[in-house]
């Protein structure tokens, strides 16, 4: 089976999602130990959201169906370099050719796809090292940050049932100052969690779930009522400092963005993702440092109200 | 009086609410706590040397103490010693959802 990948190959802001979900689609369809081909050759830009569906599908193909994954290379020399950078060429074991001569992206300011098959605080403090290039931040919001992530990472770990647990990837992009990072598992989905305890669910779409999740303090675990608190954070997070999320789980998609005359996108898919992808985009300016609201901010730091 | 400082007992990084392996989680935290509840008058909680806590290791090391005991037995034998604004606000927020919990699962 040859999968075509094109365009601007990602979900969320700026990305070509229907792209990404139609060859999401495609290789949901190969049968028991098919090769899976992926045509990288005419994409033009790689976001870390695409790279995370291919991974967490490829390894769901190799898992469940015994499939072989195989790929060329992107025409285009950046994506090619980026494709090899981002680590996942080597997780699915396919050299590609770098270019040592195309100072493509910034390699500090990529964050290196990791399989997380246990909670590696020094991973996440490196993440937050490639976030903090972008975007500044009090060593309090810092510490927000990194227990917002954990508190995610756990929640994949302990109620996705994800056989490879969860991959991160992440990017800073310097000129348009804006952060992507992306965390995908291969887990039952929000719905099939959440089903657990609101059993209604489980006859509805995933986006009814997903935005469900979104709630402070929900969760699919019985007695441990103040778990999910990293979703909620970071959708607060994004949305305060301007930026976009989008949730892939199951048959849901949802999207949302900072801009308060956009309703929130649901799309009911028309196959399963195995899994739950989250992403977010933040964006930066530079000069400004986020402060808590309880923190005393230095004097060099003007609030402008 | 005794003495539980956390970062000798889990480490800097307090995020797993079980221990897994060798690496000690908020349920550590718990049984320590309920060990010395009715023997110590005085319990003193240190967060020196700590550097991020989870929700879940909160709700899991003080959270569930609210599911067996009183919280003004809680109040008066737990001491947060040093600078815990912080985290004295996730830990009443944990123990205000399990009084919740508790008094839902009693009605």
């Amino acid at each position: 089976m040859e999968v075509k990948l094109t365009g601007r190959f990602g979900l969320g802001f700026n990305a070509n999602f229907e792209i990404v979900l139609e060859c999401a689609k495609t290789m949901l369809t190969a049968k028991e130990e098919e090769e899976v081909f992926l045509d990288f050759s005419d994409v033009k830009f790689l976001y870390p959201s695409g790279i995370n569906v291919l991974v967490a599908i490829g390894r769901y193909l190799q898992y469940q169906r015994k499939c072989s994954i195989s790929q060329n290379f992107p025409k285009d020399k950046e994506v090619c370099n980026f494709l090899d950078e981002s680590g996942f060429s080597k997780e699915v074991g396919v050299s590609v050719p770098m270019d040592s001569n195309i100072p493509a992206h910034n390699v500090e300011y990529i964050y290196k796809m990791r399989q997380f098959t246990w909670l590696n605080n020094f991973e996440v403090e490196k993440l937050l090292d490639v976030i903090e290039k972008e975007l500044q931040m009090s060593p309090a919001v810092r510490r927000d940050v990194h227990e917002s992530l954990t508190e995610l990472i756990l929640n994949v770990k302990q109620h996705s049932n994800s056989p490879f647990d969860c991959y991160i990837i992440g990017q800073g992009y310097p000129t348009t100052h804006r952060i992507r990072f992306c965390i995908a598992d291969g887990g039952i989905g929000i719905k099939k969690h959440l089903g657990r305890k609101y059993e209604d669910l489980l006859n509805k779409n995933s986006t009814e779930a997903i935005e469900k999740a979104l709630i402070e303090g929900i969760t699919g675990t019985v007695g441990n009522e103040n778990s999910g608190l990293g979703l909620t954070y970071f959708k607060d997070f994004v949305i305060f400092c301007g930026g976009s999320f989008t949730i892939l789980s199951g048959d849901g998609l949802y999207y949302e963005e900072t801009d308060i005359f956009k309703q929130p996108k649901k799309y009911s898919l028309n196959f399963e993702f195995p899994g739950t992808l989250i992403d977010f985009t933040i964006n930066s300016k530079p000069n400004i440092k986020l402060f808590r609201k309880t923190e005393e901010v230095p004097k060099e730091y003007r609030l402008i109200k | 009086m005794f003495i539980i400082k956390i970062s000798e007992i889990v480490g800097e990084y307090c995020s797993e609410r079980k221990n897994v392996g060798d690496k000690k989680g908020g349920q550590a935290i718990r049984e320590l706590i309920m060990g010395f509840l009715n023997k110590e008058e005085r319990i003193e909680i240190s967060f020196e040397g700590v550097k991020i806590v989870t929700p879940s290791f909160i709700d899991e090391a003080f959270g569930k103490l609210a599911l067996n005991y009183p919280l003004e037995k809680l109040r008066k034998k737990l001491f947060f010693i040093g600078d815990t604004s912080e985290i004295k606000d996730k830990i009443n927020k944990s123990v205000e959802l399990r009084i919740k919990q508790r008094e839902k699962d009693m009605s």
